[in-house]
């Protein structure tokens, strides 16, 4: 090996390490050893808790509210049933922000005179607007901590719905696959923009 | 100063950068990514339903249709029975089911007998009975008479087994129209050599009906039918 190619190798292994130390590593989540002391890696995380609750909440049936199974529950003009998923959010970090947003991976599919909204409750108060389900919303500037979330969906079947034959194919109202992301975001408390 | 690189080192600072890009993770884009978790769920709920139908109590029953309504007919054969025997009952089957929060109700319409019919001239009534074997000539309606039913109530159910009940109608032969008694009565005046003459005489005779069951119009009963939610 020439002088001047382990001088040129050099250069190229200095500045592999350099680009490598701009930005920051997504994957690292283990302590790291280094001469001065120890890094430990933040956490954002968010999980569902439970499973999800459907509750039948129509005003005119005297045992409501009471809880339902989706499996073989028959829904019916005049109902109102709600639909509601409880998730942690952890967040530990300096500087470390993030987002969370509500949106759908598969699109809901409701028949005629059925509708569906939601709203996102942060430790039960209502941190969102009232949203039609299939259109997103979001929470922003979410600091470190544990917080627990809802997503609450309120599905009301209209009173003056045509009542469905029975011998028809079987009718569905799907909610399709509701996303819930936590985003890590470079901006809001801490941050110059 | 300039640099001259052989082939073998060539090769060899290219096998160095390569190695150290893949010890920092291989994937340019993801190591500069900011964090991102992901949550789901999903649900999917199905709609019950409602069906209600008419018929004869051993034969296929009529769903009813969009309009909410079922018709169950007859005529020539029960005319012919009512002819024959003097009286017919008639029974009809109903069959409900309502799922979910919602009953079912419903109406019974007799039918408008012409009054040239035979059904017209018998003075037809309609009822509800307990069961088909209870549907006789020699049942009576209950007073009051009301032709409404609920059969299912409010209360949530899945069940698709239907509700059955009976109706009957019943008819005694009365006088047809074109049925009854003839009577002649005739004077004879004239003048003899005695003085006036007059004789009177009359005859009668039972006049019987010209009208057939086969020409008997048909009837129809009308069974009406809502859903409703409870309390309503």
């Amino acid at each position: 090996m020439t002088a001047r190619f382990k001088v040129l190798l050099a250069v190229a292994t200095v500045l592999v390490a350099t680009l490598a130390g701009i930005g920051t590593n997504a994957a690292w989540r283990k302590p790291a050893s280094a001469p001065l002391g120890t890094v430990t890696a933040g956490t954002l995380d968010i999980t569902a808790v439970g499973p999800t609750r459907w509750t039948e909440t129509s005003p005119d049936v005297s045992a409501a509210p009471h809880d339902i199974d989706p499996a073989s529950f028959l829904a019916t003009a005049g109902d109102r049933l709600q639909v509601s998923q409880d998730f942690t959010t952890a967040l530990e970090g300096e500087n470390l922000r993030a987002r969370l947003r509500v949106s759908w991976g598969g699109a809901a599919s409701l028949p005629a005179g059925v509708s569906a909204t939601y709203v996102v409750n942060r430790a039960g108060s209502q941190v969102t607007g009232t949203t039609p389900l299939g259109a997103a919303a979001e929470v922003g500037d979410l600091g470190p901590g544990t917080q627990t979330w809802t997503v609450l969906i309120t599905v009301s079947f209209a009173s003056n719905r045509a009542d469905r034959d029975l011998s028809a194919p079987v009718e569905l109202s799907s909610l399709g696959e509701v996303l819930v992301d936590l985003d890590q975001v470079r901006q809001g408390t801490g941050f110059g923009s | 100063m300039s640099l001259r690189i052989t082939k073998r080192g060539l090769v060899l600072l290219t096998t160095t950068c390569l190695a150290a890009a893949a010890a920092l993770g291989g994937a340019a884009g993801a190591s500069l990514a900011l964090w991102h978790d992901r949550a789901t769920m999903a649900g999917q709920i199905r709609t019950g339903g409602a069906a209600f139908a008419v018929g004869k109590p051993s034969g296929s029953l009529t769903q009813a249709g969009s309009d909410h309504r079922a018709t169950f007919t007859f005529g020539p054969a029960e005319a012919a029975t009512l002819l024959s025997a003097g009286a017919v009952a008639v029974p009809i089957r109903v069959d409900s089911v309502s799922q979910g929060n919602r009953g079912l109700r419903y109406t019974v319409t007799p039918p408008t007998y012409p009054t040239n019919s035979i059904f017209g001239s018998s003075a037809p009534t309609l009822f509800k009975v307990g069961s088909a074997a209870a549907c006789t000539t020699a049942a009576v309606p209950p007073a009051p008479n009301p032709l409404t039913s609920t059969p299912v109530s409010a209360a949530y159910s899945t069940s698709t087994t239907p509700t059955t009940e009976y109706w009957c109608v019943v008819a005694r032969l009365g006088t047809l129209p074109d049925e009854g008694t003839y009577t002649n009565h005739a004077t004879v005046t004239g003048q003899s050599e005695f003085g006036p003459a007059q004789d009177n005489t009359q005859w009668s005779a039972k006049v019987t009906t010209a009208m057939t069951a086969a020409a008997e119009p048909t009837h129809t009963v009308t069974f009406t039918y809502s859903t409703f939610r409870p309390g309503a």
